[in-house]
């Protein structure tokens, strides 16, 4: 439950949609009570909903200090924070994040490492090497290119890029039936 | 006994282009050894649908194709066309239909073109190839022929596409992959075949076939029923992003409609494939068999015609930019989610023919992945409060 005005605010405006005017309320009240674990895993969503996945990374690691901190993750926000890891799995981060992960409860660098294998195609092992996209990208109608300058908010490093992108289905929760009906 | 006749070698460039930003972030779109810059009034490619007529009514056509239109561009109409589009300097065109083979000019029309100095690529259901039309395009350079095959399995493919195609449609594709020629297959999925995805990409990895992948979507005779919910939308997406992704040995071509923002991997590499805008006008032109000319074949819905060949000039219709213009008042704006969207700068809304044909408001894309995560991130973290 909201606990001061401010926390109220940022939440209604991230309900609304208006994530800039949400982080900065949710900033506000993390500098009255900067332990508020809630309010600060939800800030870094809302950093991640506003394509800032740099300052999405950078709320977690301010997450496990707090966390290492009081030194347990308390009930209340067990829920949150396995929402918060899953979208670090899920933006094809967890490379960068492995090391502090392994400090919290129920989450271990080799329970990541497996999430990554189940993902990944048969066959394919953890460094199997960059991704090439040929030049010759013919169809019917033209041409498919590839961005010279991928937005940089989004894009992920190259290093990083490798590793997650040589996952198959990472992420697939929507299913439909085989037949497709 | 005779030999089985080989294609000629087409000795064109590939289509690699290189888009640049300019300072005003508008996208600039060149050759990719920079020789050539592509303008609304130079786009790089001309697709003309050659005729309507089909011997095939498929479910999903979004050109209503069957029977002949009226007032059809003759083959002479097409002579004194190529030669205007010469004139602005495009030298690529694509033909397509209906069933462009089904032209009685078909391969006089290929030889106009080649004579005009264009690289020919054709799109066909491959049903009606007999030994004189393979031994007649083995006898041109065509850079590449598109076939439409939407199913492994005759069932999927026949619900679509009618009785008996199937296995016309397979032959083809032996005989002109044994000819040489170079061939890529097409795909446009709805519920009626969405399930055969996985069959189809281990048929164009098994076979080397690269794979043009695009959404069947509400228009021409395709009803809105059998097209994806916005979350199959994303389950395809998702699947074509990872094949998309993976270092396969044929490339996966995601068409502009599954050209969408998304937070997560896999399904963000499909973003970025977007060209800043939707480049109908720019790199493709479209003109109907009748003379109409559209930004793209997608955009097959009313008042998208931006000029006739029948009574205009294309020099006229390219010079005034008249596609950017449509594209820029039609689906220029933005409302609701997307209007507030971080997205919505970069993507304009994304697809105009999902905005159109898919969604209630041609200003907000209930299609768009970043949407549908936002939705379900909302909902998560703020469940008290998320809206929708």
């Amino acid at each position: 439950m909201p606990t001061s005005p401010s926390l109220a605010e940022a939440e209604a405006l991230m309900a609304e949609r208006c994530f800039t005017e949400s982080i900065a309320a949710f900033e506000l009240h993390l500098a009255a009570e900067p332990q508020d674990l809630r309010a600060l895993l939800k800030l870094g969503i809302c950093h991640l909903l506003n394509r800032s996945r740099g300052a999405f990374l950078d709320v977690h690691r301010r997450a496990e200090q707090v966390i290492a901190r009081i030194g347990t993750l308390p009930a209340d926000v067990v829920q949150l924070y396995e929402l918060y890891r899953g979208l670090i799995v899920r933006v094809g981060a967890a490379s960068l994040v492995a090391g502090t992960l392994v400090l919290n409860q129920g989450c271990t660098e080799s329970k990541l490492a497996d999430a990554g294998a189940a993902a990944a195609p048969a066959g394919e092992g953890a460094d199997a090497g960059r991704i090439e996209h040929r030049p010759q990208h013919r169809y019917s109608g033209g041409v498919r290119l590839e961005r010279q300058a991928p937005d940089e908010r989004v894009a992920l490093p190259p290093a990083e890029s490798s590793r997650a992108r040589k996952r198959y289905g990472v992420g697939m929760r929507l299913k439909v039936p085989a037949d497709g009906k | 006994m005779t030999s089985a006749p080989r294609a000629t070698p087409c000795l064109a460039a590939d289509d690699s282009l290189r888009i640049e930003t300019a300072p005003d972030g508008e996208e600039r779109f060149f050759r990719a050894d920079g020789s050539v810059e592509y303008t609304y009034a130079r786009p790089f490619i001309l697709e003309l649908e050659i005729t309507r007529r089909c011997n095939l009514r498929c479910l999903h056509c979004y050109a209503h194709a069957g029977s002949e239109s009226a007032n059809e561009l003759s083959r002479a109409e097409i002579r004194g066309f190529l030669d205007q589009a010469r004139a602005l300097g495009i030298d690529e065109l694509s033909l397509t239909g209906g069933e462009a083979t089904l032209h009685p000019d078909f391969v006089g029309i290929i030889d106009d073109a080649l004579e005009r100095g264009f690289h020919v690529r054709f799109v066909t259901n491959g049903t009606l190839f007999d030994r004189p039309l393979l031994r007649a395009l083995c006898a041109r350079p065509i850079k590449l022929i598109t076939i439409s095959l939407d199913g492994v399995s005759p069932e999927a493919h026949e619900r679509i596409r009618g009785p008996g195609s199937h296995a016309k449609t397979m032959r083809a594709i032996d005989e002109l992959q044994a000819a040489g020629f170079a061939l890529s297959l097409i795909t446009a999925f709805s519920k009626l075949n969405v399930g055969e995805l996985d069959a189809l990409l281990g048929f164009c990895v098994s076979r080397g076939l690269d794979w043009q992948v695009q959404m069947t979507s509400a228009k021409g005779r395709c009803p809105r029923p059998v097209t994806l919910s916005p979350e199959q939308y994303y389950w395809l997406g998702q699947k074509v992003a990872a094949a998309f992704t993976a270092r396969l040995p044929i490339n996966i071509v995601p068409m502009d409609d599954l050209a969408m923002p998304s937070l997560y991997e896999p399904l963000s590499a499909l973003w970025g494939t977007w060209k800043g805008r939707c480049v109908g006008g720019l790199l493709n032109l479209f003109v109907r068999a009748n003379g109409e000319v559209t930004p793209c074949s997608a955009m097959a819905f009313p008042g998208c015609a931006v000029g006739n060949l029948h009574r205009e000039r294309l020099a006229d219709i390219c010079g005034e930019a008249r596609c950017r213009k449509l594209l820029e008042e039609r689906f220029g704006k933005l409302s609701g989610v997307c209007a507030s969207c971080p997205f919505g700068h970069a993507c304009r809304g994304g697809c105009p023919d999902i905005l159109y044909s898919m969604c209630e408001r041609p200003t907000e894309n209930e299609y768009c992945f970043y949407r549908l995560e936002q939705q379900e991130l909302l909902a998560a973290a703020c469940p008290n409060r998320s809206e929708e």
